[in-house]
């Protein structure tokens, strides 16, 4: 039997897992990057986090986004309209945890030609709103992302920018019951249904299939206020990488609204730590 | 049908000044790795058919090319634009340097050298603090606000604390000229060139809570010249001059966040060069002004909310203490124009069930005057590059500024771009 083991924020410092980060950036639960798994240790530990209450889940998951990592990875985004028309974007995320809460993530477009050196840096700091800012090189300067606009269309994706930048925290907005596990892709999965606690939350239901392992939700599901679905979130291709980090080869959100999909597939990832400048006013207007 | 061809020549020393340091930076960048130089561009047409000028349609074939590489040393961009424009009467030929500038990148100091624009605020379009490049106004029906680019050296200090001060020396760049003014046809006296400098300085700082505050200070040349009319001996008695002169500018932006958005005040106090050929006298000798004296504010107030469905929208009160924001001059000589209060919309919605669509609104609303400037434009993307648009502007009102820009931007647009 295996056991899984949540390693101190200390610890997974040294392994940030990039691809995961990818993830839980991508995939507004920034959450779910330091999963990582160990030999098994002993099987009563293992029985005991074989069932967790639907609560420990979610907060394994949105913990895990406190407990994040850094690094560096090139995107690929391509926004497939109803019609079926393609539009493919090129980006580069870099992202930042002092394991404190403070996360900060940059992205910047490096193709196609019309969007190109377009920047979009989220700065979040613990206990307080994440702020925003959108740098167009046509404007030449930035521009402050907040209240509504954060729920604004990003960059003509499915994704808005609140999403985009991870700002989304499961755990302090809903409360989650767990329903029957499940299997997907052969990886055995628990279920969660997320209820909001207040009407400040964004949706009025959430469906949640976590893979059971490395704690990443491999489906969200986002249901409306009237229990419409709206989007769909599914992370393809998991799987173990060399250095035992769980991590998907694609992410696709569905929006089941306008009939348009987000795929984002990761081409190129590193695990450096980015230099904390990179996270600042100044570097956006270079 | 007459012809006329234009190569404006890049300022010789600004392009000495970016050759050279192309030729440092280049080597400097390949000591640091940095990305491969790249060429981007974009080519478009555009069919303006205008329906209350009698020259009656425009039609513009444009091309835009850019080089540029950047590494953590510093990088370079290069844009030449070109422009082949045909009217009933005349056709154009264009070419012209446009962005072209070297960038720097120490410890703590970011320096950017060449033809550039320096685009300061928080207002959305119309920037009171930002007087280094001059800005067509009428450009605002485009849906992409477009500044002249200037030679500058611009330096900013950035501290730890995420405060930062930029300082800026420019060399003066004329404006075009407002189409159907009092000035047309007058060619007024420049600046000689060792007085053609511009200086302005800008302080920013973090405020409690998050948002920035920048102060501004600049002593520039103003975008358009000053006009009066002077009596003279012969016929037509009245004889109109202009000249361009100075002003000094103290300004501050802020922008933060509330419930539902992101609120912004923009704010300058402007103080021009008096001139004595502005001083209206009670002989019949004197000159009757067409330009105000007088110092004046310029106030922007403005708030966003992007609605669920993804509709964004802005509303800025603009207060303008020199009077119209369209026409410099005074509407009747010797008669200064009274402050004017506008409300400018912008509004931006993607089509929920075609997202590949999307349409904008400006409106630009003189709410003293009752006139007002609306300018609406559906655009379509039905491949990856290529973006079809078709818009349309209405000049309403009967004031002499909205009479002025009425033929230049009254009409339909259609056309498409090919970025690449």
């Amino acid at each position: 039997m295996k056991r899984t083991k949540w390693i101190s924020t200390r610890s997974y410092r040294r392994f940030p897992a990039l691809a995961q980060v990818v993830v839980m950036s991508i995939s507004f639960l920034l959450a779910v990057t330091c999963c990582i798994t160990f030999p098994p240790l002993n099987a009563a530990a293992a029985a005991a986090a074989a069932e967790p209450s639907a609560q420990e889940i979610l907060d394994s998951i949105s913990s895990s986004n406190i407990l994040s990592g850094n690094g560096q990875a090139t995107l690929e985004m391509t926004v497939v309209s109803k019609q079926g028309r393609k539009k493919v974007q090129q980006l580069e995320l870099y992202r930042r945890d002092d394991g404190k809460g403070n996360v900060s993530q940059l992205l910047v477009f490096t193709a196609p030609a019309d969007i190109k050196g377009t920047k979009f840096l989220s700065i979040g700091t613990a206990g307080k709103e994440t702020q925003m800012w959108l740098y167009m090189p046509t404007l030449g300067r930035e521009r402050l992302i907040s209240g509504s606009a954060t729920q604004g269309q990003f960059m003509g994706t499915d994704f808005t920018y609140e999403e985009i930048s991870g700002a989304i925290s499961f755990s302090a907005e809903y409360t989650a019951k767990r329903l029957a596990d499940t299997t997907k892709d052969k990886l055995s999965c628990y279920v969660l249904e997320l209820t909001p606690k207040s009407d400040k939350a964004k949706y009025g239901r959430l469906k949640l299939v976590v893979h059971k392992e490395s704690r990443i939700p491999l489906v969200i599901e986002f249901f409306n206020r009237a229990g419409k679905a709206e989007k769909t979130l599914t992370l393809d291709g998991l799987h173990k990488s060399q250095d035992g980090i769980w991590q998907p080869k694609t992410i696709i959100l569905n929006n089941l609204s306008s009939g348009s999909s987000t795929i984002i597939d990761i081409l190129q990832e590193s695990r450096e730590e980015v230099s904390e400048e990179m996270f600042t006013l100044r570097y956006l207007r270079r | 049908m007459s012809g006329r061809s234009v190569y404006c020549r890049p300022q010789p020393a600004a392009l000495v000044l970016i050759l050279t340091s192309w030729c440092v930076l280049v080597a400097l960048a390949a000591a640091a790795g940095s990305q491969a130089a790249e060429l981007s561009g974009e080519v478009g047409y555009s069919f303006h058919y205008l329906t209350e000028a009698a020259d009656n349609y425009k039609s513009s074939l444009t091309g835009q090319l850019v080089f540029q590489s950047s590494s953590s040393l510093g990088g370079f961009y290069i844009e030449a634009k070109g422009k082949f424009e045909t009217q009933p009467n005349k056709t154009e030929k264009e070419w012209e340097l446009g962005q072209a500038y070297l960038d720097i990148y120490l410890e703590n100091i970011d320096i950017r050298a060449g033809n550039q624009t320096i685009n300061w605020g928080t207002a959305d379009g119309i920037n009171p603090t930002s007087t280094i490049n001059p800005q067509d106004l009428t450009s605002l029906t485009n849906m992409e606000p477009a500044w002249l680019p200037v030679p500058a050296v611009r330096a900013s200090y950035y501290f730890d604390s995420g405060a930062a001060l930029t300082g800026v020396v420019a060399r003066h760049k004329a404006a075009d000229l407002p189409a159907n003014t009092q000035l047309a046809g007058i060619q007024p006296s420049e600046p000689k060139e060792a007085e053609r400098y511009e200086i302005a300085v800008r302080g920013e700082m973090p405020l409690p809570g998050g948002p920035q505050v920048y102060l501004t200070y600049s002593n520039t040349w103003e975008d358009y010249p000053v006009m009066w009319l002077q009596p003279v001996q012969s016929f037509p008695y009245l004889m109109p001059m202009a000249k361009y002169r100075r002003q000094q500018a103290f300004g501050v932006a802020t922008a933060t966040t509330y419930s539902s958005g992101v609120a912004w005040i923009e704010a300058a106090y402007k103080i021009p060069e008096k001139l004595s050929e502005l001083e209206m006298g009670t002989s019949p000798t004197s000159n009757l002004p067409l330009s105000g004296n007088d110092p004046y504010a310029q106030v922007v107030v403005g708030a966003d909310y992007t609605f669920t469905g993804g509709l964004y929208t802005s509303a800025q009160l603009f207060y303008n203490g020199q009077g119209s924001l369209l026409n410099p001059y005074f509407s009747a000589p010797g008669q200064p124009e009274k402050a004017h209060t506008y409300l400018i919309l912008n509004s931006r919605y993607t089509i929920t069930e075609a997202p590949d669509s999307q349409i904008e609104l400006m409106g630009l609303v003189d709410v003293n005057g009752k006139s007002s400037l609306l300018a609406t434009r559906y655009s379509f993307q039905p491949l990856q590059n290529l973006k079809l648009f078709a818009g349309y502007v209405l000049a309403k009102g009967e004031q002499n500024d909205i009479k002025m820009v009425r033929p230049q931007l009254q009409g339909w647009l259609i056309g498409a771009t090919y970025s690449f």
